[in-house]
């Protein structure tokens, strides 16, 4: 048994870590992942890793998507990028926490504070990763291919509708970022409308939550 | 005075690289920066974690964890629950439960044996930070001198990163901070503390239980 089983008694809730630089969208993806889980029956839990504030959180709180106790906030100490990969232990705790008030809970959704390219997942956090970049931070960031970009389970490319405001060719962005992660997961979302959700939603059924 | 052994561990173990979250809490640091009661250099810092050293880690931190170094399983539960009600400040309370579960949970997870049986307790026991470090220092099997030495290090590694990052200090007066602050840490181990745990440090404890009421916030405590 691992410490986690010992924990809840029951089978572990997956850990989703959900990267990114600060306003790609990750809070509004999470905003659009919890109805959409919701309504798949998959039992959810949060913690977002605020950098100055608990301002992720309680928007979340106070969306009323999701039980406010459902959602944790962990202070990242000016350090986003140690609280998910160097040292993840505070958000270890608060996962284990979430599991022990939930007993049943099947995913926890960890928003990280947002970085830069470089941030990654510790192995031992999440057992499955997205990074979000988004349209309007440039064409060219697939192109630099930083860990994050790589090294994701799944790149979420976000705000595509703003594409054509920012001259961004979204197809040549797309096939770029399939060209240097080597024929894994890239998605197009555009959070404001609701739209590529569905596609992230169902390859969290099928590849992290195993239902199909 | 350690053998090789003792040291590697504690070169593993007092590094701030070593997972337990602490860098995570400041420990008052941000709260007093905000408050405009730390100022900019190294002295103001120095007279800060010289201040925390002596006043409160010196004879509060250090008596309990000294106790339950000593104490079976039942009796670090009790000096848990002393720590609780010795702690004034909620935010304080708040700050070493959860930087001491988060240490318990760290040497669970790397096989300590004291740190698992001990977590299984953890619904009950609030999980404090001394008793948590006296149960890590147990686990990796160091002798007392060395589990004080080790807590009182990352007290100042801990208080003088976040001063850092916080920008009120450089890299290299940081240094300095730590180098002081470390002859001070030696000549408080050098005598036993005193039996009964208190701590005065009021400015800091303020600053801490002001949290709630601040906008901007970015560490634990
Ligand atoms: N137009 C557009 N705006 C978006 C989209 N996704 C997020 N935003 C906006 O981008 C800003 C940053 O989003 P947020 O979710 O807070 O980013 P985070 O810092 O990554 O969590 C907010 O103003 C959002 O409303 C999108 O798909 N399209
Ligand atoms: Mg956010």
């Amino acid at each position: 048994m691992t410490v986690q089983e010992t924990i809840s008694g029951t089978v572990p809730a997956a850990r989703f870590g959900i990267g990114g630089p600060v306003g790609s969208g990750k809070t509004a993806l999470v905003e659009r992942l919890i109805p959409a889980l919701t309504a798949r029956g998959v039992d959810l839990a949060v913690i977002t890793n605020d950098l100055v504030t608990i301002e992720d959180a309680e928007r979340l709180r106070r969306s009323g998507l999701i039980d406010p106790d459902r959602v944790s906030a962990v202070e990242a100490g000016a350090c986003p990028h140690t609280i998910i990969r160097e040292d993840p232990t505070l958000n270890i705790e608060a996962a284990d926490a979430l599991e022990r008030r939930f007993p049943g809970v099947e995913l926890i959704l960890l928003e990280s504070g947002g970085d830069n390219l470089a941030s990654t997942f510790s192995l031992d956090l999440t057992d499955f990763w997205i990074f979000v970049i988004d349209v309007s931070g440039g064409d060219d960031i697939p192109r630099k291919r930083g860990p994050g970009v790589l090294k994701s389970d799944v790149l979420v490319i976000n705000k595509t509708d703003l594409a054509p405001h920012v001259g961004v060719d979204l197809a040549r962005m797309e096939a770029e970022a399939r060209a240097v992660r080597g024929g894994r997961p890239v998605l197009m979302t555009d959070c404001r409308h609701g739209e590529g959700i569905d596609a992230l939603v169902e390859l969290i059924e099928t590849q992290v939550l195993f239902r199909k | 005075m350690h053998d090789m052994r003792t040291i590697l561990t504690l070169l593993q173990h007092g590094d701030s690289n070593f997972p337990a979250g602490g860098f995570a809490f400041s420990w008052g640091v941000e709260g007093l920066e905000i408050d405009g009661h730390l100022p900019r250099g190294r002295a103001a810092l120095q007279g800060f974690v010289v201040d925390q050293l002596a006043h409160r880690w010196d004879s509060m931190d250090r008596v309990l964890l000294r106790r339950a170094f000593a104490a079976d399983i039942d009796g670090i539960e009790e000096v848990d629950h002393e720590t609780e009600a010795l702690t004034l400040s909620a935010e304080m309370r708040q700050g070493s439960r959860r930087a001491g579960r988060a240490l318990i949970g760290v040497h669970a997870r790397l096989g300590g044996e004291m740190a698992a049986l001990y977590r299984a307790r953890l619904d009950a026991a609030p999980g404090h930070l001394p008793p948590a470090q006296a149960i890590a220092a147990r686990d990796i099997g160091l002798d007392l001198g060395a589990a004080e030495l080790l807590a009182g290090w990352t007290l100042i590694t801990g208080l003088v990163s976040a001063a850092v990052r916080l920008g009120t200090v450089g890299h290299l007066d940081g240094q300095a901070v730590m180098a002081e602050a470390g002859g001070h840490l030696e000549h408080l181990l050098a005598r036993d503390p005193s039996d009964d745990a208190h701590a005065f440090t009021p400015i800091s404890d303020i600053a801490i239980a002001r949290a709630p009421l601040r906008a901007q916030r970015m560490f634990a405590t």
